[in-house]
């Protein structure tokens, strides 16, 4: 039968050529992430000797360090934002006595179970897994993998598992800086209005909200959250080759995979606690 | 035998580098290699070092496979200098020089400062380096933290490449003082490449790569 397209002119083909790709790059990428989080969770056993727990325990406090505490700074700026905006937002709307009564269902239903996970998580992706991508990016492409198999050191215990552990920890960290900060200056907005509101009531009007399966979610959230952000961080770093161009697309690459896994689970993770 | 290699064969694709390539060395000796642009001769140490997939042949260092050995066993057998590179970027020298013991034999920091010390008087490398970065020193100075890295678990086997390169006559005199004062000491075998013929001669063996395979090295000034 004679070649009535020429190969490239074939829609149907294509189309079914680059649906068939792209579900196998799919497919690929979950293998290699699943891959990358058993190697790294496997080298834990490492743990078990005194030594090499000592240096892990070295390069997760420089991990946790720039992942979680150094995030103080940007977490209270936006933390302190998004109390002083929410707060002033809610008084056009409730008079002062009913937000001040409210203020406890009102603060765990925005802060604590969307707020603080969304913007903590987006901070860990913008500063953090940026961050993680462009230096284990580097140290693969300057060969540092391979040193380290040279010298008879596990690179996953060494290089990623610091990652994995840090990155959900610190989550859950960033969550409780974030809630606090927004409290406070939610306070601060509530008593320039009406200074006979007690910062005591307040916080037990808060925290009476809290029952333990809001704290099980939060650190859910942060948990595979925290592991999903490090994880793929990870996966693109590890694509990277001598190219300095590469590092640059495995960035760009790794940060839109973050927010979308990232927003989804957060998603997923809402609708499941609380539909 | 320190180290025994039978019938190595080492093929990149498209360029077959080694084939049937045999060498036994017993322990304490310096064995040097010529070293020529491209020769292959960084591609052979790695190889020793089980660093290389693909590698066919026998190797074995104390009687052991290298492929066999675990990540202890192959720290505590063969340790390699690298020419360029080879330190990690985030670990100051220091940590870096002490990551092998650190890693595998779990010393206290005590016991590791004073054979970091040791070692630098050896190689007369200034400890104020030692808080540095990789990125702080020059070739020479990481080529010197990488060698005292290798040496620092007194490995059955040491694979230095290229020490010399880009080394005044005084500094290679100082390093290969301290590699002689070190093998005096320790029962360990050591594969030196380099390009200076003068080298070569000083070396208990010497050998160079001739139709994919090592041939003994002969002194053209003699």
């Amino acid at each position: 039968m004679p070649e009535i397209y020429p190969h490239k002119e074939r829609p149907p083909d294509t189309l079914i050529g680059a649906l068939v790709g792209a579900g196998v790059r799919v497919l690929q990428f979950f293998n290699d992430v699943i891959g990358i989080t058993w190697v790294t969770l496997k080298s834990a056993r490492l743990l078990q000797n005194p030594g090499k727990r000592r240096l892990f325990q070295r390069l997760f406090k420089r991990q946790l360090y720039s992942t979680g505490v150094r995030a103080i700074y940007i977490n209270v700026v936006v933390g302190a934002l998004v109390g002083v905006l929410m707060i002033s937002k809610l008084y056009d709307y409730l008079p002062g006595e009913a937000l001040a009564t409210q203020f406890g269902s009102w603060f765990l239903l925005i802060v604590i179970r969307e707020l603080g996970p969304l913007v903590s998580g987006l901070i860990l992706i913008a500063r953090s897994g940026t961050a993680v991508t462009y230096e284990i990016g580097f140290l693969q492409s300057r060969g540092e993998f391979r040193v380290l198999r040279g010298l008879g050191v596990d690179p996953a215990y060494f290089f990623l598992l610091p990652v994995v552990i840090a990155f959900p920890a610190s989550l859950l960290i960033m969550f409780i800086y974030f809630d606090i900060v927004v409290f406070l200056s939610s306070y601060v907005m509530i008593w320039f209005s009406d200074p006979s509101v007690d910062f005591v009531l307040l916080s037990l009007a808060v925290l009476e909200q809290i029952q333990s399966g809001e704290l099980l979610i939060n650190v859910l959230k942060a948990l595979i959250g925290g592991l999903v952000i490090g994880v793929v961080s990870i996966h693109f770093a590890l694509r990277v080759n001598k190219d300095h161009q590469s590092i640059s697309d495995a960035i760009s690459t790794s940060v839109t995979a973050q927010l979308a896994f990232f927003l989804l689970l957060n998603l997923l993770l809402s609708y499941l606690a609380y539909r | 035998m320190a180290l025994s290699v039978r019938n190595l064969r080492l093929e990149y694709p498209g360029k077959l580098l080694f084939e049937g390539l045999s060498l036994e060395l017993p322990n304490q000796v310096m064995c040097g290699i010529e070293a020529s642009v491209l020769g292959g001769t960084t591609s052979l140490l790695k190889g020793l070092a089980g660093l290389i997939e693909g590698i066919t042949g026998i190797i074995e260092v104390n009687g052991r496979d290298i492929h066999s050995l675990t990540g202890q066993e192959q720290a505590e057998l063969v340790s390699i200098s690298y020419e360029e590179a080879g330190l990690i970027s985030f670990l100051t020298i220091h940590q870096n020089i002490v990551l092998p013991l650190e890693y595998h034999l779990g010393k206290d920091d005590a016991a590791n400062d004073a054979r970091v010390k040791m070692f630098c008087e050896m190689f007369e490398l200034e400890t104020a380096l030692l808080l540095c970065f990789p990125h702080d020193l020059n070739d020479v100075q990481i080529r010197i933290v990488n060698l005292i890295r290798a040496l620092i678990v007194n490995p059955a086997l040491c694979l230095i490449d290229e020490l010399d390169s880009g080394m005044h006559e005084e500094m290679i005199d100082a390093a290969f003082r301290g590699l002689r004062e070190f093998t005096k000491n320790n029962e360990t075998t050591m594969i030196i490449t380099t390009s200076q013929d003068a080298l070569l001669v000083q070396m208990d063996c010497a050998y160079k790569i001739e139709s994919r395979k090592l041939v003994e090295f002969v002194d053209a000034r003699r």
